[in-house]
């Protein structure tokens, strides 16, 4: 153990339990407990502070003693990687989501005005439950069986793969994320617990965009860190992993748009006491799947169990029945009001859309649960891909056609102008479905759903420009993140079902066509990156440009693990990728026959007869060579017969092999290629003769998948605006929650 | 107005049972037990198993663009593998693989691959499976 290390987080955990009480405390109504908790609060956010630093520490200073050093870094590793290190591994992510989540608990305290100690105890409970994991499952630890005062070398290091800028700082945004979704639970609880039913949206709606951005752009950031590195294809497996924090994010998408129509008209107050708390649920049920083992059957993904499965299924249910609880002990006093909108309005179809988030939610939840549910009923089993694609197609095309409709109507009225407004875009989705098809693309399905997104993104792209027109930037982020969503979605489509792939096998030097381009491997480049291969591809467009691509195959030599990373030329367009599987190092040609004989054995070799008779030995030249062994051929050649003696001598220069003229054949040789002095065998290259089969050698070949993915430079794009609009929105409902705060 | 909204209601409802029906049929197509080798020979649909990559068994088959390997499970017993998407790069370390297809004509028809690393390397992030996201088409 490291002991200052260690000693911090149960300086954490001390200082959280006696905040935590101070608070209970402070809700019977002693005067300065509160302000007892808050000083608590703040000591154990400055010993988690500590804590991380002291790993922070260890890592920098490569203390090998430590597991966790040991297990993820190394002394070769840059110091961001190396710094990347503290969150590589399961105990360091943790920490690093207590971190943050200690450092949220800081503002959020100043903003809670008189609920405080309603608001900090449910998310105590939420810091506490990490802080137990720490001590359970602690960083600090030593390697196990290690004498005292020794330290290992140099550490097992950083997983090749993880060698990425996007990788270093994709954890520190998830567990931004993640630590936020606390705070809108923690809020509702409170809200439920005072019967304030309504103030609390204000203050949740800024956190629940928080979540929102953070852990969309780290879901993204992932994607493309394994389209850019991992080479089977795409940014998206469905693995269990991605789905843990995707079902979260879609519910906190949810939450996002429950709480807009709760400021508006004061209604859905159930459906947002529900979301909140069912988001903070899934984000403890994620951590559950991808951490406790449950599905290392299923996914290569997740974390080995640690011995703290137990532990998170406790968490699980108390924070189920604490919400549950809290839910049906005011879930009849909650005052409902119904709304008189007619159908046609952005209230009744944000409601909707709502609706459409939470059946994905439930099917891509579903889908990662089958193991689980399974085990339960008969053989664990899983679900692939192809479900959830099956699935979210629908629900893709449902969500397109709401995002298109949704910006034109009013709240409460349809709006005017509406039908322009519709055919304007309606005109440009026709447009771009018939490019498409006339691009090659197909299946109706498909087509369907991009002209739903193309739809949405000329709807919102016309509201966004009104909007900044107008001169109220701050109010088009709703419009601006629908842009980038409706971009995304028309860019996944595309990419990902009207693209080409095709499997090649290039052999050195050879042109291959495909996909209207011209593919010629030129050899492996093993100089530029040490210990690895770069395969050269020179690849000629259509139109005549030529570019190299250069994916990368090596074997990490810690751990034995072959990598493959491909390459890709990124245009507006398309992108072509290339993904390498298979490299076959070629055999240079060899001009000559090979014979192998032993002794007193003959062979035909052209117009000869070749029979070797015995070695000998000795005879070094000059003394230059100390070792020297010959081989006695007799040839014949119409009944006459020549004696040659072609030699191998092992000298300064290492093994050489003196090369003989044939008699009577201009250009004809004989040497010795190889010799097996156990059995008195002789292999001899013979050359320069005719009708002699050469070894024609073979060419290296580098096999990879070439895909053709249109325009998936949409998906990052769509990415960005979606961030861009986010942050807008973000900037006013802070505002907002500052304006309308009882405490300013 | 009131039956108007009866109406919307009543349609919602429909739309959202519609949904459920088709999310569990789907589910239920998709689901891939996990088997061994001897009951997914006789299994009728997808399974999935799992068994280590016996070195030197793999080859690419450039005709059919599809990659052959051999599994063996604990038991010993060995089956044939071909897979016709992007190869994992760490196939041939990994410690156990699983294989998740159709078994037709002495082979499983494999549709995706997972592979399992040395454990150090299950941390996360680390690997993502060589699923083919366009393996249903």
């Amino acid at each position: 153990m490291f002991v200052p290390g260690v000693v911090a987080l149960w300086v954490a955990l001390v200082a959280l339990l006696a905040s935590t009480i101070l608070y209970v405390r402070a809700l019977r109504g002693a005067g300065t407990a509160r302000e007892q908790a808050r000083q608590a609060y703040a000591v154990a956010t400055l010993a988690v502070v500590l804590a991380t630093t002291a790993l922070a520490y260890l890592i920098m200073s490569h203390d090998f003693r430590v597991h966790y050093v040991y297990s993820y870094s190394d002394t070769s590793l840059s110091a961001p990687y190396l710094f990347s290190t503290l969150w590589a591994g399961q105990e360091g992510s943790f920490l690093l989501w207590l971190l943050f989540g200690m450092l949220i608990g800081l503002p959020l305290i100043r903003s809670a005005g008189d609920d405080e100690a309603y608001i900090l105890l449910p998310y105590n409970l939420a810091q506490l439950s990490l802080v137990a994991i720490l001590l359970r499952q602690s960083p600090f630890r030593f390697l196990e069986g290690l004498p005292a005062g020794q330290m290992p070398a140099d550490g097992q290091g950083l997983n090749p793969l993880l060698h990425n800028p996007w990788m270093v700082i994709h954890p520190p945004i998830m567990f931004v994320g993640y630590a936020a979704t606390a705070v809108p639970f923690a809020l509702a609880v409170a809200a439920l617990w005072r019967r304030q039913y309504d103030e609390w949206v204000r203050r949740a709606l800024p956190w629940s965009i928080v979540s929102l951005v953070t852990l969309g752009c780290a879901i993204m950031l992932g994607g493309y860190w394994a389209y850019i590195t991992l080479g089977w294809g795409g940014y998206w497996g469905w693995d269990p992993v991605e789905n843990a924090s995707l079902v979260p994010w879609i519910t906190t998408a949810a939450l996002v748009h429950g709480l807009l129509l709760q400021r508006l008209g004061g209604r859905f107050r159930k459906l947002n006491f529900s979301l909140a708390i069912l988001t903070w649920v899934l984000v403890v049920y994620a951590t559950f799947l991808t951490r406790s083992g449950v599905l290392s059957n299923f996914s290569v993904h997740s974390f080995v169990d640690l011995g703290i499965t137990g532990w998170l299924a406790a968490y699980l249910v108390t924070f189920l029945l604490v919400g549950a609880a809290f839910l049906g002990w005011r879930w009849r006093e909650i005052p409902r009001q119904h709304g008189d909108e007619p159908f046609w309005t952005r209230s009744v179809l944000t409601v909707v859309g709502i609706g459409v988030l939470l059946g994905a939610a439930a099917m891509v939840l579903l889908g990662t649960s089958a193991p689980l549910l399974t085990r339960l009923a008969d053989k664990p089993s899983q679900v692939g891909p192809s479900f959830y694609n099956q699935v979210t197609l629908p629900i893709g095309i449902a969500l397109a056609v709401l995002l298109a409709l949704v910006p034109h109507l009013g709240w409460k009225q349809p709006g005017e102008r509406l039908l322009g407004r519709f055919l304007a875009a309606g005109a440009l989705a026709l447009a771009v479905t018939v490019a498409a098809v006339a691009m090659g693309a197909r299946g109706l399905q498909y087509l369907l759903f991009l002209a739903a997104a193309s739809f949405a993104a000329g709807s919102n792209l016309w509201r966004t420009a009104e909007a900044l027109r107008a001169g109220s930037r701050v109010k088009a982020g709703g419009h601006i993140a629908h842009l980038g969503l409706a971009l995304m979605l028309a860019g996944i489509i595309t990419s990902s079902a009207f693209d080409r792939s095709v499997k090649l096998s290039l052999p050195e030097g050879q042109e291959v066509q495909a996909l209207g381009r011209t593919f010629v491997f030129r050899g492996v480049d093993t100089t530029t990156l040490p210990g690895k291969r770069r395969m050269l591809v020179e690849v000629k467009g259509p139109s005549g440009s030529a570019w190299t691509a250069r994916p990368v195959m090596w074997s990490n030599p810690k751990s034995g693990q072959s990598v493959a990373n491909p390459d890709l030329r990124a245009r507006l367009t398309h992108d072509l990728y290339i993904a390498p599987f298979e490299w076959r190092p070629g055999r240079a040609p060899s001009p000559a026959a090979t014979l192998e004989l032993g002794k007193g054995e003959t062979a035909a070799v052209g117009p000869f007869t070749v029979r070797f008779e015995q070695f000998e030995r000795g005879e070094a030249h000059g003394g230059e060579a100390p070792f020297s062994i010959g081989a006695r051929l007799a040839l014949g050649r119409e009944g006459s017969e020549t004696i040659l003696v072609p030699r191998l001598s092992m000298g300064e220069r290492g093994l050489t092999s003196s090369r003989l003229e044939l008699p009577g054949v201009a250009g004809g040789w004989v040497e010795i290629a190889g010799i097996n002095a156990d059995q008195g065998r002789i292999r001899l290259a013979v050359g320069g003769v005719g009708g002699v089969a050469a070894d024609p050698g073979e060419p290296a070949v580098f096999s990879a998948e070439v895909t053709l993915k249109p325009a998936i430079s949409l998906v990052w794009i769509g990415l960005v605006v979606l961030l861009v609009g986010g942050g807008v929105a973000l900037l006013r409902r802070t505002r907002d929650a500052a304006l309308e705060s009882p405490a300013s | 107005m009131k039956s108007r909204r009866t109406l919307w209601t009543v349609l919602g409802l429909v739309a959202i049972v519609a949904f459920l029906a088709f999310g569990a049929g789907a589910f239920r197509s998709n689901l891939t037990p996990y088997v061994t080798f001897a009951e997914a020979r006789n299994a009728r649909g997808a399974v999935q198993v799992t068994g280590k990559l016996i070195p030197g068994s793999d080859s690419f088959e450039a005709g059919s663009s599809r990659f052959l390997f051999t599994l063996r499970e604990d038991g010993g017993d060995t089956m044939r593998v071909a897979y016709s998407g992007a190869v994992p790069g760490n196939l041939k370390d990994a410690d156990m693989i699983v294989a998740i297809g159709r078994y037709e004509g002495g082979l499983l028809h494999a549709e995706g691959l997972l592979t399992k690393c040395p454990s150090k390397y299950e941390q996360q992030g680390s690997q993502h499976p060589g699923d083919v996201p366009k393996s249903t088409r």
